[in-house]
């Protein structure tokens, strides 16, 4: 599934939403951001759960307020806090899940639930946060979705299971014809796992790369003042001034290295990106 | 729909033991010997009560987002909570009906009475109104504003009922109108005449509520 | 085959695996008509994304080191003499050119540098 989120807008009180994000076959997408900056709100706009005051979201080229319920069928989701009412048991929500979705691969999902330890019969309520996660990634992926939108799939958890469900997420795309749309705090998660990542902040798409280049291509100038005053700014994106220091962010952290072998340079993780594009001054 | 009445379902059931509480203080009242008419209507009352449970079952703890991204149309979902309410509220005025009928053929007493039987359709009917006042409401308000809405309107009904009380006490002749115009109905004719009233009102009531649940975002 | 991604490394991530899979080819630890695992493999294996991955086989395969089919996965090609040949003089160039630069870096003119390559020369063969 292709889906095109074309210009959506949503005024808030402090800012306006404005977001264009393609998530197209095949690929995962990662969606990051700080609280508020418009990521849940995006991604509940593609379920339907709000509509945005302008513009559309076409899923292979049909606008999503037009779909079928069979084409629902197709759309897996974790939400970062809603879910099932807590009375169920892991049973119930399998009794469930079959009436609504004609392919509830249901041998599969308890031989999966085993695996990750999950009781069947006791309610979710008394769930840790861990497996609370677990349970729904599990959902989102029981049915063959084909676009799965997961909001925070990760939070809460401990190292090892966040492993354990990313291993899961890729796996998930073995049989092509898929695609993911993961947001996230965590961003060495989504290094590993996506091919493209968006940035928003305060409702506006500040950055969008292939994850790749942002790893590769980026980095970080420490420059001293005067090392700063000689530099070609031309490849610059944003700087933060330091107590003895000019520290820059660019996209041809290559360029720097050939050309001004003296300057500290450092690769950049996308959380040091964030930090920069939000808090960084424009060069 | 399945999906929908097994989820409803599935929340009843796992209040089962408030249900076999209310069963056995059914029973109670029953062989008790209360009043037959009050028995069938509490517990009719007691069925709709659970319906209306699911509602907010579905809305605690932000549940609302997660049903409404599977696979069902918000009409579908109003569609469905009508009918468990009214498949609840009809399971318990039967159900009760039954035992009644049954412990009295047991004690040997009549077992039927054209004002019983009327009496029972009539318990029915107010608890159906009830629902088509209730629902929207709870839609709209949710549990907790909207069990505070449900005691203004039902304050608002009890002015309104007193209201008319008032009026009539001091305006006899406007009594003696309305009386000859009841009388005047025949009793089929006053049926039909309340049951296409109660139909549209829970027309009314359902048109209200697809329209809250399709207003709703999250 | 051994591939191993230093995370830390300047050198793009793909980069390091088109060489190391080229190095594997040309020493022989992949042969002939192997099949290479699926992107999707390699990309959980080395904990990158699969485009990463995709962009190192699309480079390989230009390069003529493997050939992918449809339906089947990337197979490592015909060990072309002449292609490893080319890779390694490509190699050889590259690290000249690092040579020079940090010559330049630290102050060294043209002449020394080639005298110094004369040196290294003489001694070597």
């Amino acid at each position: 599934m292709n889906l095109d989120v074309n210009h959506i807008k949503k005024q808030y009180r402090e800012f306006q939403l404005d977001c264009s994000i393609q998530i197209p076959e095949g690929r995962i997408i990662g969606f990051v951001g700080p609280n508020g900056a418009g990521k849940s709100t995006t991604m509940k706009a593609i379920l339907g759960l709000c509509s945005p005051d302008e513009g559309q979201i076409l899923a292979d080229g049909r606008v999503i307020e037009e779909w079928s319920k069979k084409e629902r069928e197709k759309i897996g989701v974790v939400l970062a806090d809603s879910g099932f009412s807590g009375y169920y048991t892991v049973s119930d929500v399998c009794r469930i899940m079959k009436k609504f979705y004609s392919s509830f691969h249901e041998e599969e999902f308890r031989k999966q639930c085993k695996h990750f330890q999950l009781p069947m019969q006791k309610q979710i309520k008394e769930f840790s946060t861990g497996m609370r996660a677990k349970l729904y990634l599990l959902l989102s992926m029981s049915y063959d979705a084909e676009l799965l939108v997961l909001d925070e799939p990760t939070a809460g958890l401990d190292v090892i299971s966040r492993n354990e469900l990313l291993d899961r997420i890729r796996d998930y795309m073995e049989p092509g014809g898929r695609s993911i749309l993961i947001s996230s705090h965590i961003s060495g998660d989504l290094e590993g796992l996506c091919d493209e990542i968006y940035l928003i902040y305060e409702g506006k798409i500040l950055l969008h790369e292939d994850t790749d280049r942002l790893l590769d291509r980026y980095g970080v100038l420490k420059a001293t003042e005067q090392q700063y005053e000689k530099l070609e700014k031309k490849y610059l994106i944003r700087k933060m001034k330091g107590t003895y220091e000019v520290d820059c962010l660019t996209d041809q952290i290559r360029y720097y290295r050939e050309n001004y072998p003296d300057i500290i340079t450092e690769k950049v993780s996308i959380d040091d990106i964030i930090m920069y594009m939000i808090r960084g001054d424009r060069v | 729909m399945r999906g929908l009445l097994t989820k409803d379902f599935l929340t009843i059931k796992n209040q089962g033991k408030s249900m076999i509480l209310i069963l056995a203080i059914g029973i109670i009242m029953i062989i008790s010997g209360m009043n037959k008419t009050f028995v069938i209507g509490y517990l009719t009352f007691i069925a709709s009560t659970f319906a209306i449970s699911t509602l907010s079952y579905d809305e605690y703890d932000h549940g609302y987002p997660y049903i409404f991204i599977l696979p069902i149309e918000r009409k579908e979902y109003v569609v469905e909570k009508y009918l468990f309410s009214a498949m609840l509220s009809i399971a318990g005025w039967f159900g009760s009906g039954v035992i009644i009928v049954g412990v009295s053929a047991i004690r040997g007493e009549q077992i039927w009475s054209r004002d019983f039987g009327l009496q029972m359709l009539v318990m029915l009917l107010i608890n159906w109104v009830y629902l088509e006042f209730l629902i929207p409401i709870r839609l709209k308000y949710g549990a907790e504003k909207g069990k505070i809405m449900n005691f203004i309107i039902l304050g608002a009904v009890f002015l309104v009922a007193m209201g008319i009380q008032f009026l009539m006490k001091h305006n006899q002749g406007l009594l003696d109108a309305v009386e000859r115009m009841i009388r005047s109905l025949q009793p089929a004719v006053a049926c039909i005449l309340t049951g296409m009233l109660i139909l549209a009102a829970g027309l009314g009531s359902f048109c209200c509520s697809k329209k809250i649940m399709e207003r709703m975002e999250f | 085959m051994n591939i191993v991604i230093n995370n830390f490394s300047f050198q793009p991530i793909y980069e390091q695996i088109v060489i190391q899979i080229k190095e594997n080819i040309m020493n022989g630890t992949l042969k002939e008509d192997t099949l290479l695992p699926s992107v999707r493999t390699l990309a959980k294996d080395l904990r990158v994304s699969m485009l990463t991955v995709k962009k190192a086989y699309d480079e390989l395969e230009a390069a003529g080191f493997i050939i992918t089919v449809h339906g089947k996965g990337s197979f490592v090609t015909n060990a072309n003499q002449e292609l490893i040949l080319e890779e390694k003089k490509k190699e050889v160039e590259q690290l000249l050119e690092q040579a020079v630069r940090k010559g330049r870096s630290c102050g060294m003119d043209r002449q020394e540098l080639q005298e110094l390559y004369q040196l290294i020369l003489e001694d070597l063969t």
